[in-house]
């Protein structure tokens, strides 16, 4: 686990000392603001819609973020070194999660102040916040995982980051396209879109399935890199 | 393949097998932790009841205004219903967006919700749980049962919101889907119409004419419900109803100076439920003012069971003479008092059986269900203690319905929160004006930082 833990703080280190870092958690926390206004105009002190905005803006954030976690590495070389170092595949795709998810959190940790500010002036139900970030997390990583897997299959960064976009909006689809269909395929499709296991972070309720399936997405993400990074020694 | 190949293979077949049981591990259990202040999108128990009987297909069109906080809530709690019972599908509609669903469905205002299933449609005023749940109830039931209530001698009404009245009854009985006729035997032909599920005297005050004891007591040896909720305080005497289901009603007053309410000895506060009949299912303590005592016969005919289902404690008396004193004497009767009684009457009546060619012998079961107070179940009491779980559980045991529904509609908190200019200009300043410049500016150091030290050790 020591050699994941170093290949996240550099990872994270190359990360915050580049403007893209420092830009990419600013104006997530930017964007927070702008969002949390046009929650507020519903004149309720409450952030369900402002989360829900997040969840979506957490899906550009993964896509910006995790683009440069292997694509970059490729084009600038340093993958080659990486690959042929004495580190197992693992160790690198969980190396690699944890940097982006340090990026995740600051970028998370920045959008505090708007509940804070939210419950100076109101009185908003605090079961929701917690749910609200405890489901940005796990989202987040869930994303930044399937994203990681886009990014080790390719050595264009933009690629990387289209492909992850690209996944997360064909995963959103299959709930669009569950709610025209009945039977198993309507549950299947149903229960693979992130929008039906967002709900409950949103209403302040934690289930099993919605922790389970993020979790599941955090899984596959991984094994995915392992055998992308496998496939292509 | 190689060997390598191989046992990647297997372990992505493993993981496969692994991750999709684990969902359908965790599909399957819907167990969930609600986080929120009032638990709003935490359905009951018995909503869960009432959802286990829906086996088919069944819809959720709610008509709201798409742009408020009503909606998304809807949404929520529709979202809840669904995921424990996947062959129930919901839609949220604004009738001014899509005004030609509106017209199909026949809505014309906001709020209104129309849930279909197996052909047979039923509209709930409003999302909240009791609303739709109560709906549910009454498409799987198939049609609303009649409950009939008693008149006529002077009973509190149904739709008497005071204090003393019994409009909380009289929610319930709306929300568990039933219909409620008001029956008065003391005008023309004193007869019990036979489509009552079950009949309710909520508290008599003028004695009954010896037609209508004939009536109900006819009404109740055919295989009849019924609900006596009797009363020391009244001219009444109930006791023509209760001995042929063996219980005589004592009159007089209780009074319990170890359990009772502030202070009042006579405020009895009932902790034993001696019983295992399904009425003290879910029953912790009861309130019982001003009860009177009951007491069971000791030869009872063969058939009849009597439940003694409450009574006071071994401190308790019935006092003979409340206008007096309220002190124990030779007159009193001595606790533990008896003050509620479910009494259950099987028959096997020779012939009557429809379902065989024939006829044939059927089994006649008659219910009764007795209590000495009449103040419990009023609007002020039927919230104390368990005395509403107490009398859904005796509804439920009169009409044989298994699901019935105890909630109370969820009271949402005031959250609202005007956005001024003033706080919009604070929120802007402070979340995109100096919480980005704090993170660049914390950048910059940590870039130039980093430089610095580079330039150093070069």
């Amino acid at each position: 686990m020591r050699q994941a833990v170093t290949i996240a703080a550099r990872d994270l280190r190359a990360t915050y000392v580049s403007a893209f870092g420092i830009g990419c958690t600013a104006a997530f926390a930017a964007l927070a603001g702008v969002l949390l206004v046009f929650d507020l105009r519903g004149d309720q002190a409450r952030l369900d819609l402002w989360f829900s905005s997040l969840f979506v803006a957490l899906g550009l954030l993964a896509a910006l973020v995790t683009q440069r976690a292997f694509a970059e590495e490729e084009r600038s070389g340093t993958l080659e070194i990486l690959l042929t170092s004495p580190v197992r595949f693992w160790q690198v795709a969980v190396g690699k999660l944890f940097g982006v998810t340090g990026v995740l959190l600051a970028a998370i940790a920045a959008t505090i102040v708007c509940p804070l500010l939210v419950a100076s002036m109101g009185n908003p139900d605090s079961g929701p916040i917690i749910t609200g970030y405890i489901g940005l997390v796990l989202v987040g990583i869930g994303f930044l995982s399937l994203g990681l897997a886009v990014s080790a299959s390719t050595p264009n960064p933009l690629v990387a980051a289209a492909g992850t976009a690209g996944v997360l909006v064909a995963l959103w689809l299959a709930g669009v396209l569950a709610g025209g269909l009945g039977g198993r395929l309507h549950v299947v499709l149903e229960y693979l879109s992130p929008t039906s296991h967002v709900t409950g972070f949103l209403r302040g309720t934690l289930a099993v399935t919605d922790i389970a399936y993020f979790l599941s997405m955090t899984v596959v993400g991984i094994a995915a890199v392992i055998a992308v990074l496998g496939w292509r020694r | 393949m190689s060997r390598r190949a191989r046992r990647a293979l297997i372990a992505g077949v493993m993981l496969v097998v692994v991750v999709v049981a684990g969902n359908l591990l965790a599909y399957g259990h819907n167990a969930q932790a609600d986080l929120s202040a009032t638990h709003r999108f935490s359905l009951a128990p018995q909503t869960k009841g009432v959802l286990d009987e829906v086996k088919a297909p069944l819809k959720v069109t709610a008509f709201l205004n798409n742009a408020g906080a009503t909606a998304r809530d809807a949404r929520f709690l529709l979202a809840r219903y669904h995921e424990l019972n996947r062959h129930i599908s919901f839609s949220v509609v604004d009738p001014d967006a899509d005004p030609t669903a509106a017209r199909r469905y026949g809505i014309s205002q906001y709020s209104t919700v129309v849930l279909t299933y197996e052909g047979r449609r039923v509209e709930a005023p409003s999302v909240d749980e009791l609303d739709i749940s109560t709906a549910i109830l009454r498409l799987v039931r198939g049609g609303a049962k009649t409950v009939c209530v008693l008149t006529g001698h002077g009973e509190p009404a149904l739709d008497d919101t005071t204090g003393t009245g019994l409009s909380k009854i009289g929610d319930i009985f709306k929300h568990n889907a039933y219909d409620v006729r008001t029956v008065d035997l003391t005008v023309g032909q004193a007869v019990v119409p036979t489509d009552c599920a079950a009949l309710f005297d909520f508290g008599p005050r003028d004695p009954f004419g010896p037609q209508e004891v004939q009536a109900i007591n006819a009404y109740a040896k055919a295989a009849g419900r019924v609900m006596l909720v009797a009363s020391s305080l009244t001219t009444a005497d109930p006791n023509p109803l209760t001995q042929p289901w063996g219980v005589q009603f004592l009159g007089g007053l209780v009074v319990d100076p170890q359990r009772s309410d502030s202070g009042d000895p006579t405020n009895v506060v009932i902790e034993d439920l001696p019983s295992t009949s399904p009425v003290v299912d879910g029953v912790n303590r009861l309130q019982f003012p001003a009860s009177a005592g009951l007491a069971v016969s000791r030869d009872l005919r063969e058939g009849l069971t009597v439940e003694r289902l409450a009574a006071t404690s071994g401190a308790s008396w019935v006092e003979s003479d409340p206008d007096v004193a309220l002190q124990f004497d030779q007159n009193d009767i001595p606790g533990p008092v008896v003050v509620a009684t479910a009494s259950d009457d099987s028959h096997v009546e020779t012939s009557g059986e429809q379902r065989v060619p024939g006829g044939g012998a059927r089994i006649v079961r008659s219910r009764v269900l007795i209590t000495a107070s009449d103040t419990w179940l009023t609007n002020d009491f039927l919230d104390r203690l368990s005395n509403r779980r107490f009398f859904v559980n005796g509804l439920a045991w009169l009409t044989q319905d298994e699901q019935l529904l105890a909630t109370t509609a969820q009271v949402s908190t005031d959250r609202s929160l005007p956005l001024t200019a003033e706080r919009q200009a604070r929120i802007l300043v402070l979340t995109v004006g100096l919480v980005p410049g704090l993170i660049i500016g914390a950048g910059l150091l940590a870039h130039y930082g980093f430089r610095r030290r580079r330039r150093r050790s070069s």
